[in-house]
């Protein structure tokens, strides 16, 4: 049995669709991150489990139990706001006492509890500060304390980094995970971050427009995306369109070139579909580079080039091979990374020839995805 | 050392840059401090000095004092004691269940209209807001009338337009707009996010209430009753307009020291204002301080 299930959940606000036929299973123990950009009705989600909106049908079940008309103090969740929500007029240590002040537990286990995730969080030289008096990430840590001091069945957390800066978030999402490991609570995380949803999560939903549109494992779902919104959404991805020659046999043609990858069932032969490949599986060709062992070729003009650090990200213009009329060119700029210290080599307004891993991509039907530029969206993607 | 540049011009970091920038915002304060050494500390000076002193021979006197040991000359800060109190507490109480009905509502209009209603009503004193009392609740008033014509007999059950009682009724007309006015941030700044971080750690309602939101709120509720208590008890226009002066109230009283015939006697008129702005500075001072703590924990 599933620690929590949410069952065909609709959610309409008006005559706008929230949240539709949502199905999830979540596994003990596990930590399940909601990914989608704003407005997908990941939040709404998340307040429909802890019991602040109610759905319009479906339903959400806890341990077997249906908890879809109990109020959120019957509910046995915790959560953490955004913003963290901290109790003003109250210390670290009583807003981490809260929870189980209101339970009426006994002053010894309180005493004993609260001491016990402070030391756990790092809060320990904190315990009398109030949340004014805090940095950001020690109130966050606060709100965590908080929540799991309950030991409660289920652990919302509703975007918990969003008010901290790059360096604390890349800190306390890992110490989320650690805490979520150590104590083995079921987790479900909102997040517009995909770096934040792929570092820590065991599995990832990501949503659109109300909808699910995937879910998968954080590899599954950068290295095989099964929708062009998740290629799009999920770190940058370069579509490139080719030809499908035939579906049973997985074969695609482009400039004049037929090779093998998977294709999308969907696809049907003889339709354009978008093979997918991530910038960093671009090679630059060169003098050296081996045999092409069965995939695509494309060469662009490098028009920005964007240093990343380790690596700096090219983006390309594709420049159609004379005499192609299996695909069209590809109309977005193609990012390909490359190393830093060889970048040099590809000014821009140079011409550049790259391999198109075939078989480690991936075909799928459909327009290009959610009109995101493949390069310069995510850098730290 | 010159910290003069080139071109002539100062560097912004320079001793002398910063010097000009000082004498510039000493330039600008300028007015300020005129109104306030003109308009405050002289006519306190000038209060403290006359208090000491006998009016008639200019000899230093604690006599001006006299009436801290009169029970019966302590009449009128009785009554404005219990004025300020009453009119503190109908319009505290009661301009708080408007405020938070307010914020319930969510809706920009209802708080647009009631903000600027309550802006104009709680300047709306003095004597026109006296005639306009006497008009409605007097005798012969018009409510009065339709009252007694449903039977109701409001002066024949001891009401009193030109009493404590009356009066209390009439500041309320501006102790509740001013108590919405000044509640309506605080509660507009209680955030959703702690009832339900409350709500979802087990609390109920109450619990919600009695923990969070009451010991937020408490500092500017009480700030805001000091308020509402030197506003009333620093009030005279309506007073007199509604009693002619006939119910003896601090500001009442002084008045009748500076421009009675008989009761002649501005020393003891500044005896007694230095004692009502001792009372005003308790509960300005206490209201800084409840400010301040509030300000830390409704700070989004």
């Amino acid at each position: 049995m599933s620690r929590l299930e949410l069952e065909n959940v609709f959610k309409q606000f008006g005559d706008q669709v929230a949240v539709r036929d949502f199905s999830l299973s979540v596994e003990d123990g596990e930590l399940v991150s909601f990914l989608g950009p704003s407005g997908c009705g990941k939040t709404t989600t998340l307040r429909m489990t802890a019991g602040f909106e109610s759905p319009d049908s479906g339903s959400v079940v806890v341990d077997g139990f249906d908890v879809t008309d109990l109020p959120p103090n019957r509910r046995g969740m915790g959560m953490v706001f955004q913003g963290y929500a901290l109790f003003p007029n109250m210390t670290a240590a009583e807003n981490v006492d809260f929870g189980l002040a209101v339970r009426k537990r006994p002053a010894a286990e309180r005493r004993a509890r609260v001491a016990e995730l402070l030391e756990l969080f790092g809060l320990a030289h904190v315990a009398g500060s109030y949340p004014h008096q805090m940095s950001g990430g020690q109130q966050q840590r606060v709100a965590l304390a908080r929540a799991v001091a309950i030991q409660p069945g289920v652990l919302l957390l509703d975007e918990p980094l969003s008010a901290v800066d790059a360096k604390v978030r890349e800190e306390l999402r890992t110490e989320i995970r650690r805490m979520q490991v150590q104590l083995q609570i079921t987790t479900i995380l909102v997040t517009h971050d995909q770096s934040e949803a792929l570092s820590i999560s065991d599995r990832v939903v990501v949503m659109n427009h109300g909808a699910i549109e995937e879910v998968g494992t954080p590899t599954q779902i950068y290295a095989e995306p099964r929708s062009a919104f998740t290629a799009g959404f999920i770190g940058a991805m370069n579509e490139i369109p080719v030809r499908v020659i035939s579906t049973s046999g997985g074969v695609v043609e482009r400039g004049g070139k037929r090779v093998t990858a998977p294709v999308a069932a969907e696809l049907n032969d003889g339709e354009l579909g978008l093979l997918l490949v991530r910038p960093e599986s671009l090679e630059p060709l060169g003098p050296s580079s081996g045999s092409l062992n069965g995939d695509l070729t494309l060469t662009g003009r490098v028009e920005v080039q964007t240093f990343l650090g380790a690596t700096t990200r090219l983006l390309l213009r594709e420049v159609p091979a004379a005499g192609d009329r299996s695909a069209p060119p590809s109309t977005r700029l193609l990012a390909v990374d490359v190393p830093s210290a060889s970048a040099g080599r590809w000014p821009a307004g140079s011409q550049m020839e790259v391999r198109i891993p075939v078989k480690a991509s991936r075909v799928i039907a459909g327009q290009s995805a959610a009109g995101k530029p493949a390069a310069p969206a995510n850098l730290d993607a | 050392m010159s910290s003069a540049t080139a071109g002539g011009y100062l560097s912004s970091g320079s001793p002398a840059a910063a010097r000009i920038r000082g004498g510039r915002a000493a330039l600008a304060l300028l007015p300020f401090t005129v109104l306030i050494a003109l308009f405050l500390i002289l006519p306190t000076l000038s209060l403290i000095w006359g208090s000491f002193h006998d009016s008639k021979t200019g000899a230093i006197t604690l006599s001006n004092y006299s009436y801290l040991g009169h029970p019966l000359d302590l009449v009128p800060f009785a009554n404005s004691l219990e004025l300020s109190l009453a009119s503190t507490l109908l319009g505290g109480f009661v301009g708080l269940a408007i405020a938070q009905a307010i914020v319930s509502s969510r809706r920009p209009i209802v708080q647009e209209i009631a903000t600027t209603f309550s802006s104009v009503a709680a300047n709306f004193a003095g004597v026109p807001l006296a005639f306009a009392y006497i008009a409605l609740l007097g005798l012969n008033g018009l409510l009065t009338r339709q009252l007694l014509n449903a039977g109701i007999d409001l002066y024949g059950g001891g009401f009193k337009l030109y009493s404590i009682l009356g009066l209390t009724v009439v500041y309320a007309y501006w102790e509740i707009p001013l108590m919405v006015l000044v509640m309506l941030p605080p509660l507009q700044a209680m955030r959703p996010a702690w009832r339900e971080a409350a709500e979802i750690l087990g609390a109920s309602r109450w619990q919600y209430l009695r923990s969070v939101a009451i010991p937020i709120l408490m500092s500017p509720f009480v700030s805001s009753l000091l308020l509402l208590y030197a506003n009333a008890f620093g009030a005279y226009a309506t007073a007199y307009g509604l009693t002619t002066g006939f119910v003896p109230i601090v500001p009442i009283q002084i008045s009748n020291l500076i421009s009675g015939d008989i009761t002649f006697d501005p020393g003891q008129a500044d005896a007694l204002a230095i004692g009502l702005a001792a009372i005003m500075a308790v509960c300005i001072g206490g209201r800084a301080v409840l400010e301040k703590r509030s300000a830390r924990w409704l700070a989004r």
